[in-house]
């Protein structure tokens, strides 16, 4: 995938639901730079367009000709299939798609229960920049960057920050500290800490929450990002931010990082699946 | 490290291992001639006489000993001296993995009044107690109905133990004329306490085996930092404790992998589940040295129970996760809530023994 400078290409997926209409209505709040071209992929068992998904293109068609030079794809197959051929085949900056709401959410039922949506196939694919919208009111007022703090963060910072440069929202980097001491001897005051004391002590997550404002202004971030540190288990803290910030748009890094060893992929949990699954707001993955 | 001082740190180690296992035989052996006579005492007057007893007994036993490892062999000698039954065994087992990391709760606690550290929910130790606790909620009836299963097995559990029996009756050919010897010297009172010791120091002796693993250049020293799949983390901490045999020692190795001393949550939640299931390997050793078939079964039926609850628990693990958090949360966060917990880890195996 092209880091974006300008303009930029993006491949949408277009099914006939109305959370492709409203994930249209998502993508005209990003500004993205005049010039840039917006290819619309539709997917049918047949490779034919049908008279529900033909009128979809039409009104999609009517709300992004401003912001975009559409191109029109129609496809046979399965859409994992044909989106991945499509974003292998040809540089997109942006993969993006609409999820309709009850497909995803926190099931008690066991994870092999669950079956996967387009949405998290594609999650855990290398389809990346992947912008995965659940906005059923548009809206992009609240940001938030999550952050590992391991060196892969930077990359997602930087590209995302370009991807949003633009959208004039407030901007939140979020660092979830879920480390216990091994011994009590090793107690010490950064389990504790909140974002401003990490920063001011200059804790590991302080330092790293302070690179990440400085990445994030110099790839262009208007607003002042905003850090935050919690305490806790990662997803649980993640999705109590999201809620109590209001979030529009999620921002994570992807499971696979290039030149990451497969091993290394095999051991890890996959975090970014994780919160596609769980999180009711938009998420853009990186 | 030179290839010679190579060759005899490695002899030190076999030496020690030979004189570790030797000794641990021995005490068990003792405790076993110690125990018998002591049958009417430990069961009407201990009241250790009924599988919930014995559970209250082993858990007791092991926060007094500071360690599970101990007590749960000397299960197994009581249970070939015939003071305890294979379910009562079982039951004593299980109860010294509900005491045996009483140890760190105590330290942390003793580090609370110093004012050294705030909350008592922010070290593993409290977690560990808690993952073991609330997994052999679980744990114990799945194991008591495997060891019943087992049991029926009857002719083919007692054939498939026919060669570790003979082993026993060699060590029991060798051990039997000085056992004898002190037996006409030491009361048997004395003679179990003796074995106690023995045991203790003996797994004491075992520890300086352990060759020192340098996690340093493997994956783990990622457990502080990143997020491992709660199933790798599992057999991370079964592999760890099939070495160390502990699991308060198996968390000690981590310590160093990390600058400043700490592990995620998430993964020292399934690294102590999978501890668990291995941290019973020395106690089914001790089975088989001593031929002890009861032993096996219970050993066997419990870290079988142990392996199978964590696998029940990693199709719900987000879910046992937040259990996990919140009981953290509730119990070492707040002075009330703590001190009602360690009153019930006192007061629940006493109602075990009085009422079981």
């Amino acid at each position: 995938m092209n880091q974006p400078i300008n303009p930029i290409h993006i491949l949408f997926y277009i099914d006939p639901s109305q959370a492709s209409l409203s994930a249209a209505a998502f993508l005209r709040l990003f500004t993205f730079p005049p010039g840039s071209h917006c290819t619309l992929l539709g997917v049918t068992h047949t490779g034919q367009a049908n008279a529900r998904l033909t009128s979809q293109f039409d009104r999609i068609t009517a709300a992004l000709s401003d912001e975009f030079i559409l191109h029109k794809e129609i496809a046979g197959g399965d859409p994992f299939a044909v989106i991945t051929r499509y974003a292998q085949k040809q540089q997109f900056d942006l993969v993006a798609l609409g999820d309709p709401p009850g497909t995803y959410g926190s099931p008690f039922y066991p994870w092999f229960l669950h079956s996967q949506q387009l949405s998290e196939r594609l999650a855990s694919s290398p389809v990346k920049p992947l912008l995965i919208s659940r906005a059923t009111k548009p809206r992009l007022n609240n940001i938030l960057f999550g952050s590992s703090g391991e060196e892969p963060a930077r990359r997602t910072l930087e590209i995302g920050a370009k991807l949003l440069s633009n959208t004039g929202a407030r901007v939140f980097i979020l660092h979830v500290m879920s480390q216990l001491a091994f011994e009590n001897s090793r107690f010490s005051d950064d389990l504790y800490y909140n974002a401003e004391a990490a920063i001011k002590s200059s804790s590991r997550e302080g330092v790293h929450l302070s690179k990440a404002i400085e990445i994030l202004t110099q790839a262009g971030i208007k607003s002042q990002a905003v850090p935050r540190l919690r305490h806790g288990l990662v997803l649980d803290e993640m999705m109590a931010e999201i809620k109590e910030q209001q979030i529009d748009l999620l921002v994570i890094g992807s499971h696979h990082q290039p030149g990451q060893r497969r091993l290394l992929s095999l051991m890890l949990e996959d975090v970014t699946h994780d919160l596609v699954s769980e999180v009711q707001c938009s998420v853009l993955v990186i | 490290m030179s290839r010679i001082s190579l060759w005899v740190d490695w002899t030190r180690r076999i030496f020690l291992a030979v004189a570790s296992v030797s000794l641990f035989i021995f005490a068990l052996m003792l405790v076993k001639n110690g125990a018998a006579p002591m049958a009417p005492f430990i069961r009407n007057k201990l009241s250790v006489d009924s599988p919930a007893s014995a559970l209250g007994f082993g858990w007791l036993g092991a926060m007094l000993a500071l360690s599970g490892s101990p007590i749960a062999a000397a299960a197994l000698s009581l249970q070939e001296a015939g003071v305890l039954s294979v379910e009562e065994t079982y039951g004593m087992i299980a109860g010294t993995r509900l005491g045996a990391s009483f140890i760190v709760l105590l330290i942390g606690l003793i580090y609370m009044r110093r004012g050294k550290s705030r909350h008592l929910s922010l070290g593993v130790g409290l977690l560990s107690l808690l993952v073991t606790q609330t997994t052999y909620i679980l744990v114990i009836p799945l194991g008591a109905g495997l060891l019943t299963l087992f049991s029926r097995g009857g002719n083919n559990a007692q054939a498939s133990i026919k060669g570790i029996e003979k082993t026993s009756s060699v060590i029991n050919m060798l051990l039997d004329p000085v056992i004898n010897i002190i037996s006409t010297y030491l009361p048997e009172g004395i003679i179990l306490i003796v074995g106690m010791v023995c045991i203790v120091f003996s797994l004491r002796l075992f520890d300086k085996v352990i060759p020192e693993l340098d996690l340093q250049r493997t994956q783990l020293s990622l457990l502080h930092r990143l997020l491992f799949r709660p199933w790798v983390a599992i057999l991370i901490g079964m592999a760890i404790t099939t070495l160390t045999m502990s699991v308060s020692v198996s968390l000690a190795l981590l310590v160093p992998l990390s600058v400043r001393g700490y592990i995620r949550r998430e993964n020292a939640i399934p690294y102590v589940m999978g501890a668990n299931i291995t941290t019973f390997i020395d106690t089914l050793a001790a089975a088989s040295l001593i031929g002890s078939a009861g032993g096996l079964l219970a050993v066997g039926s419990q870290m079988l129970a142990t392996f199978i609850t964590a696998l029940l628990i990693l199709l719900f693990f987000r879910h046992y996760e937040r259990f996990i958090e919140r009981l953290l949360e509730l119990t070492g966060e707040n002075k009330f809530t703590l001190g009602v917990y360690i009153s019930l880890i006192f007061l629940v195996p006493f109602l075990l023994i009085w009422l079981g």
